[in-house]
């Protein structure tokens, strides 16, 4: 199985290097056909010099796109170069590359399309704010709600897909708090999706992108997001 | 219910009905939509309870109720043609960055000329 790690990173000059060579070390350790791809969202610190001396490949974005459009082009890459399988994980590292295996097993039986490491389904390791929580709890009921899937981490970004999904996201994937339509979108193009439990880290270097104030207008954003995205019939 | 409340009702429902046509078509996106909708649901309130309008105009010390209507669509307008001169300028910048690294990417030198490194 050819597997492809897609690492979108905005300036995250101080966790890259760790999080590519930790990838190496899991790697070698479990013999795993692993190629890192970092994708450089035109950061403004020393993130693409850096990627530049790691044993990864590099997609060098010369415009800022978001998460959206640089977890995308990763998929965009992944898909032409033939991987199997193409992994999200976070440039900060919040998504320890141990857990990877958990990621892999129910791919390697054809068991889904879509495998999402979830936070809360061990509740154990980093579980994130309150407020945080509260979105992902809303998210949870809304598509729950509209498509019958119980999903508890919605807004999760370690998570792998197969070839079919990988197709299903370079032709759509939201530009701007991607990973709860993600979902929706995939559910209805007919993927299977299942969660496993995963520990995650608090970020280990850099600042979130996400802060509390936004909060309530990314929620509003998103739902309205949804409910187009399930009513779209394209 | 007054014939204007029934002409703006129905308007609303038609423009919330376009707007969201041109969603679900991907010809629009859902973050300039989203003004455009908000403005429909206002309006579709002030349509079925005409109370509220005549109830607001007041506190804001606006004599004609449909004045703030006026005031409010306005405002909301203007702010939207900011919120796409922003987005404009800046499509703009990335396009001419876009441009100008192809450029730089596909340099052909001609005769005795020197040669570009890769």
């Amino acid at each position: 199985m050819k597997i492809a790690i897609v690492i979108p990173a905005y300036n995250e000059e101080a966790a890259i290097g760790a999080v590519v060579q930790h990838l190496q070390q899991v790697a070698a350790q479990l013999s795993l056909d692993l190629t890192p791809v970092v994708v450089n969202d035109c950061s403004q610190d020393r993130t693409a010099e850096i990627a530049r001396t790691l044993p990864c490949v590099l997609l060098d974005l010369p415009v800022n796109l978001g998460i959206g459009g640089a977890v995308q082009t990763g998929m965009m890459y992944a898909y032409q170069q033939g991987y199997d399988v193409a992994i999200q994980m976070d440039g900060d590292g919040q998504h320890p590359a141990s857990e990877l295996p958990q990621l892999l097993a129910p791919l390697r039986t054809d068991a889904a399309d879509v495998i999402i490491g979830s936070r809360f389904i061990a509740g154990e390791g980093f579980q994130s704010s309150m407020l945080r929580r509260t979105g992902i709890s809303w998210f949870r009921h809304l598509i729950r709600a509209l498509t019958g899937t119980d999903i508890k981490d919605t807004t999760s970004g370690f998570r792998a897909y197969n070839r079919q999904a990988q197709r299903l996201l370079c032709a759509y994937y939201p530009d701007e708090y991607p990973e709860p339509e993600a979902l929706v979108y995939l559910l209805r193009k007919g993927c299977r999706i299942a969660e496993v439990p995963v520990q995650m880290r608090e970020r280990q270097g850099g600042v979130s992108s996400i802060r509390s104030l936004k909060t309530v207008y990314y929620m509003g954003k998103v739902t309205l997001a949804i409910l187009f995205t399930y009513l779209r019939k394209d | 219910m007054a014939r204007i409340q029934l002409i703006s009702l129905l308007f609303s429902l038609f423009f919330l009905g376009f707007i969201a046509r041109l969603v679900l078509r991907r010809r629009l996106r859902e973050e300039y939509a989203f003004v455009w909708i908000a403005f429909s649901m206002a309006m579709l309130f002030f349509a079925v309870w005409r109370d509220s309008l005549e109830y607001l105009a007041r506190l804001a010390g606006i004599f004609y109720a449909p004045s703030l209507l006026f005031l409010v669509l306005i405002v909301a307008i203007l702010a939207l043609c900011v919120h796409l001169s922003v987005a404009a300028s800046r499509s703009r910048d990335q396009v001419k960055h876009l441009v100008q690294r192809m450029a730089l990417m596909q340099v052909s030198s001609g005769p005795d000329m020197p040669q570009n490194k890769g």
